[in-house]
């Protein structure tokens, strides 16, 4: 007796708890169930109430018009470049910043190091103006360049690279430094793939923030040939208020791609997140 | 919300849009830039010629130019079927004459070309001719880089006398002649004739002023035939509209037309009034708010919530293709001119234009001004605006153009394009019909938006209004000290 | 010259050619914008940036920040980052534990409570502006607001409907975050505490919430700093309004320097904004730094 009453309120609580896990899933996958269902809808079909919740009839050539028409080939284009751009720039200058203030030395090394922290308390907005002034007067408003070049640099990459290097083992140094090993081959073939785990948690998180930036691209970009896809998408939700399927394939192509990658690079990501956090 | 709100969500497929906001655009038609600057570089550079508009302007001097033609860009934000326009009349322009050749460059929102322009100002390639939307029309002044057109008129001695005339005296600040018009539309009330019949009402004979149109919905809602009477979007136009209807200026000084405007004067007692009605139709249900960047307004009329709105004259021709397009078929479009703020017309009102203006960019190569200033006749010459209007739906600036081919057949076919034009052809020149101008608009426009949108939400009409005053003089007076 | 001096100047000069890029970067795109934006200030901005700049000294400073208009822009944005930041972090956290049980299937679960961190700004914000259009939105419907003006433009409502798309856009990443923390814990620490016998509730409270203090702390300083900055949610939903109810100093910002072409006015906000964040982050730093137990 006693084991069956057990038994059951085992099984009630598990059953509980099922039903909290789903819950709490249909809440936040709500927003993204939808998207991707209206996407495959007719526009009539998305505003007739009561609302169609299953597609029984696909319409999966809307991806294609919210591609083409919609612009969002262009637009994903724009942002691969300029995303791809940064993310080398910001990998490469760390490292090679990171590697200097870690195995070398050279008056200014502190100060420099410490001003490379600092920039990581000035919020980009504070320097939003003279940035955009500085792009007008170059004459790179509305190119790719205006979109790469004020994040060429990043104070989190050259941070945590250099915690990074700070734990290479000083005992292969010192040998490779016997061995007259120098500075670049050192680098690249012995300090940089050791630390591999770090640059790439790194790259994905530049990759993720650049990606992902809205503000800039939308002050310094006017037309389709350098939008990236986070403009481009409201641009294609103004214009297309009265096609919401294609609103909402459009929104499926631009999240895509980091979708993908997130998923495949899943423990990097978790690594990446928690890396600065954990450590306290 | 502008009329060009409406060419940039026309053709949506095509073109792109932009409700008023900032950086939108599909186009990149840069040819003209680099074409630009190769004329600038083959015309003749005549000595001392640094500020071309500074004493005597130089008409002719494209013609007698050595290296022909004169190659002039023109910045524009018209899309779809009025880009289609736009372009075949220039083309029609470069192939009738070899003195200048005009290459158009599309911005598609007018604050896409208030940006590019600014943007130009601090360093780049600015345009020969660029088409600017109204109400920014005192920061373009104050940017001291355009050629009045009054320069231009004096030294080719252009005659009005065709012209509409309150088309004209927009661009009339402080005595000087600063543009040509271009592309001019204006409000009207747009209403679907079925609903007012099955609310009992005469659609041959729609509201002529406030309070019947507050009756007509009164009607609307308690005959059930639909579950509002109209849709009020909350745009500053309508009330902007209603005070100069109502023969009172918006600002101080004259508009902002006789000197720097100072202050606003539309909190008396017309605009008090006004504020009144506004919140009482929306206190007492009989008019729903609409979004100022959205088109919900007109599709109500559609759907049937709400029969009645007022919206540009531009919206015109793409209503009539979606009727036609079988969605709607239960509504019988109306067309007819604003509802009066008062019963009583006053003599002194009238309403003032929407759209933009053709202005000339100072540049150091006569050829190039004189080049601008051809191409902007051309555009402003009766057979240009007969197909100009007869293509889009604005209203033609010269009064000999209503009679000829296409405007005649496009008119008789679709009345409604006509009640724009007789509205603003019955307006009497002066002050408070030519417009508000102040360098702070775009600041007025969110001030007082903003004070509608409290009516909308219950606020009070009489804060409303004085909080709109406030906030609009605070934006103007800030604006001045900058200049 | 000793050979060593050579050596030592070369290793220099090897030195700055590598942090070169970086430091050049943030020399053009950090400091100098940080520095020139508060010298912007000092100046009434012209219509137009071909035209002379009035310098007036402090007086701008003076009246953009004493005025009536910054201090609410302040107070919305303090407004917005307290909606967002607890409740996010709560949520991540409740979340994490909730998915932490080995129930079968919690892989897949584990899969959907990430998933927001795949959506960007503009991504989420698209989906909830067409998901709140009073006229065809799917949640005016189901929760019977359809008609009238909708959510977003309820001068009540905006700001917190735009914290709450907020919130779900971030859920993913401190769904991820918590849930890391919470594995990263100490098992014996957990287990001994279990074993005495103390209600889950008071061993949440004892034992794994100061364990998971620091993180708690990263997510806080993190969480402020993004509401401060949250831009683009605001300018795909509300644009600021209705009558400026989600006009964030950010986006006040924005608009000064945009739409009126006022770049004095707006670097005023900037410089503002620098500072505050900067207090707001030390502030943060003090008061946790007791608070915050890292483990021995």
């Amino acid at each position: 007796m006693a084991t069956d009453s057990a038994r059951r309120t085992r099984r009630l609580r598990l059953a509980g708890r099922y039903l909290v896990l789903i819950l709490a899933a249909a809440i936040v996958l709500f927003p993204i169930y939808i998207t991707v269902v209206d996407a495959l809808l007719s526009p009539q079909q998305v505003v007739t109430r009561p609302p169609t919740l299953f597609p029984t009839s696909p319409h999966w050539g809307t991806f294609a018009t919210a591609f083409k028409e919609g612009n969002l080939g262009v637009y994903l284009r724009n942002s691969a470049i300029v995303t791809l751009a940064i993310t080398v720039a910001e990998l490469l200058t760390s490292v090679l910043a990171a590697y200097a203030f870690v195995f070398l030395r050279f008056p200014g090394r502190n100060i420099l190091f410490v001003a490379s922290l600092a920039t990581l308390m000035v919020p980009f907005e504070a320097t939003l103006i003279p940035n955009y002034q500085t792009i007008q007067k170059f004459g790179l408003f509305n190119t790719y360049p205006a979109l790469v070049l004020p994040f060429i640099a990043s104070g989190v990459g050259i941070f945590l690279f250099r915690q990074a290097f700070l734990g290479f083992p000083r005992e292969i140094r010192d040998a490779a430094r016997l061995d007259g090993c120098g500075h670049v081959k050192f680098l690249f073939r012995m300090v940089a793939p050791i630390n591999r785990p770090v640059l790439a948690a790194f790259s994905l998180f530049a990759f993720l923030t650049s990606w992902n930036q809205y503000l800039w691209p939308l002050v310094v970009t006017q037309t389709n040939s350098v939008r990236t896809v986070q403009i481009g998408l409201r641009q294609l939700s103004l214009t297309n208020f009265n096609q919401l399927d294609v609103v909402f394939a459009g929104t499926i192509l631009a999240a895509l791609p980091i979708g993908v990658l997130l998923f495949v690079f899943q423990r990097q990501l978790v690594a990446g997140l928690t890396a600065g956090a954990l450590k306290g | 919300m502008t009329e060009n709100d409406w060419d940039r969500t026309a053709g949506a497929k095509e073109g792109g849009a932009s409700l008023g906001r900032h950086v939108i655009s599909r186009r990149d038609l840069l040819r003209g830039a680099t074409a630009a600057g190769i004329g600038a570089g083959l015309t003749l550079l005549v000595p001392g010629a640094a500020s071309a508009a500074a004493s005597k302007f130089p008409l002719g001097a494209a013609a007698k130019a050595k290296s022909k033609p004169a190659v002039i860009t023109m910045w524009h934000s018209m899309t779809s079927a009025n880009l289609t326009t736009l372009t075949n009349l220039t083309n029609q322009f470069n192939s009738s004459q070899s003195d200048v050749h005009v290459n158009l460059v599309a911005q598609t929102s007018y604050t896409d070309t208030l940006t590019a322009y600014t943007t130009a100002l601090s360093g780049g390639t600015l345009p020969d001719v660029v088409q600017w939307e109204n109400e920014l029309i005192q920061i373009l002044i104050d940017s001291q880089s355009v050629v009045p057109a009054a320069s231009a008129i004096a030294a080719d001695h252009y005659s009005f006398s065709d012209f509409v005339p309150s088309m004209v005296d927009y661009f009339k600040v402080d005595g000087t002649q600063w543009a040509m018009p271009f592309n001019i539309s204006s409000q009207v009330l747009y209403y679907d004739q079925n609903a007012l019949t099955k609310a009992g009402l005469d659609p041959t004979n729609p509201p002529a002023n406030l309070a019947a149109l507050r009756a007509a919905a009164q009607k609307i809602v308690s005959s059930g035939a639909a579950k509002y009477g109209m849709s009020l979007k909350l745009d500053y136009t309508n009330f902007e509209l209603w005070m100069a209807l109502g023969g009172q200026t918006f600002l101080n000084d004259n508009n902002g037309r006789s000197g720097r405007a100072t202050a606003v004067t539309f909190d008396d007692s017309l605009g008090k009034s006004i504020f009144d009605w506004w919140g009482g139709m929306l206190k007492d249900n009989l008019a729903q708010s609409t979004s100022f960047t959205a088109f919900d307004n007109l599709l109500a009329i559609g759907s049937g919530i709400a029969p009645i709105t007022i919206d540009t004259s531009a919206a015109l021709g793409t209503i009539i293709s979606v009727l036609s397009g079988g969605q709607y078929p239960n509504v019988k479009l109306g067309v007819t001119s604003l509802p009066l703020p008062t019963a009583k017309r006053s003599k002194k009102g009238g309403a003032f234009v929407g759209g933009a203006g053709l202005y000339m960019v100072k540049k150091s190569t006569p050829a190039t001004v004189d080049a601008s200033w051809q191409f902007i006749k051309f555009l402003a010459s009766p057979q240009s605006q007969a197909t100009w209007a007869s293509g889009t739906g604005y209203v033609p600036i010269r009064k000999s153009a209503v009679n000829l081919a296409p405007l005649a057949a496009t008119w008789a076919a679709q009345p409604g394009f006509k009640v724009a034009y007789k509205q603003l052809l019955a307006s009497p020149p002066n002050p408070a019909t030519a417009g508000s101008v102040t360098g702070a608009a775009p600041e007025l426009l969110v001030a007082i938006n903003n004070a509608l949108t409290t009516l909308a939400s219950g606020g009070s009409p009489e804060s409303a209004i004085a909080q709109a005053a406030q906030n609009s003089n605070t934006a103007i007076s800030s604006y001045n000290e900058r200049v | 010259m000793t050979p060593r001096f050579i050596r030592r100047a070369r290793e220099a000069a090897l030195a700055y050619l590598l942090i070169l890029p970086a430091v050049a970067a943030f020399g053009l795109f950090v400091f100098y914008p940080l520095v020139k934006t508060a010298y912007l200030g000092f100046f009434l901005a012209p219509p137009t940036p071909n035209l002379p700049s009035h310098y007036v000294g402090l007086q701008q400073y003076q009246q953009v920040l004493g005025s009536s208009d910054f201090r609410d822009s302040l107070g919305r944005t303090g407004l917005f980052v307290l909606l967002t930041v607890p409740a996010g972090i709560v949520l991540g956290l409740a979340l994490a534990n909730l998915a932490q049980k080995k129930v079968p299937g919690i892989r897949a679960f584990r899969t959907i409570y990430s998933s927001t961190v795949a959506t960007s700004v503009a991504v989420a914000s698209v989906v909830f502006f067409t998901l709140l259009n009073p006229e065809v939105g799917l949640l005016s419907y189901l929760f019977g607001k359809e008609g009238g003006n909708g959510i977003l433009a309820d001068p009540h409502w905006a700001l917190p409907a735009v914290a709450l798309v907020t919130i779900w856009q971030n859920i993913g990443f401190t769904f991820i975050l918590m849930s890391a923390a919470l594995q990263s814990l100490p098992e014996d620490v957990l287990e001994a505490s279990k074993v005495d016998g103390a209600s889950s509730f008071v061993r949440f409270r004892q034992i794994t919430l100061p364990l998971l203090s620091p993180i708690l702390f990263f997510a806080a300083v993190i969480g402020v700093i993004s509401g401060f900055q949250a831009f683009g949610q605001i300018d795909l939903l509300t644009q600021g309004g209705p009558n400026h109810a989600t006009l964030v100093l950010i986006y006040d910002l924005y608009q000064q320097a945009f739409q009126f072409n006022n770049p004095g006015y707006a670097a005023v906000l900037s410089v503002a904004l620098f500072f505050i964040l900067l207090l707001l982050t030390f502030a943060q730093f003090w008061f946790f730094q007791r608070r915050v137990s890292y483990g021995d």
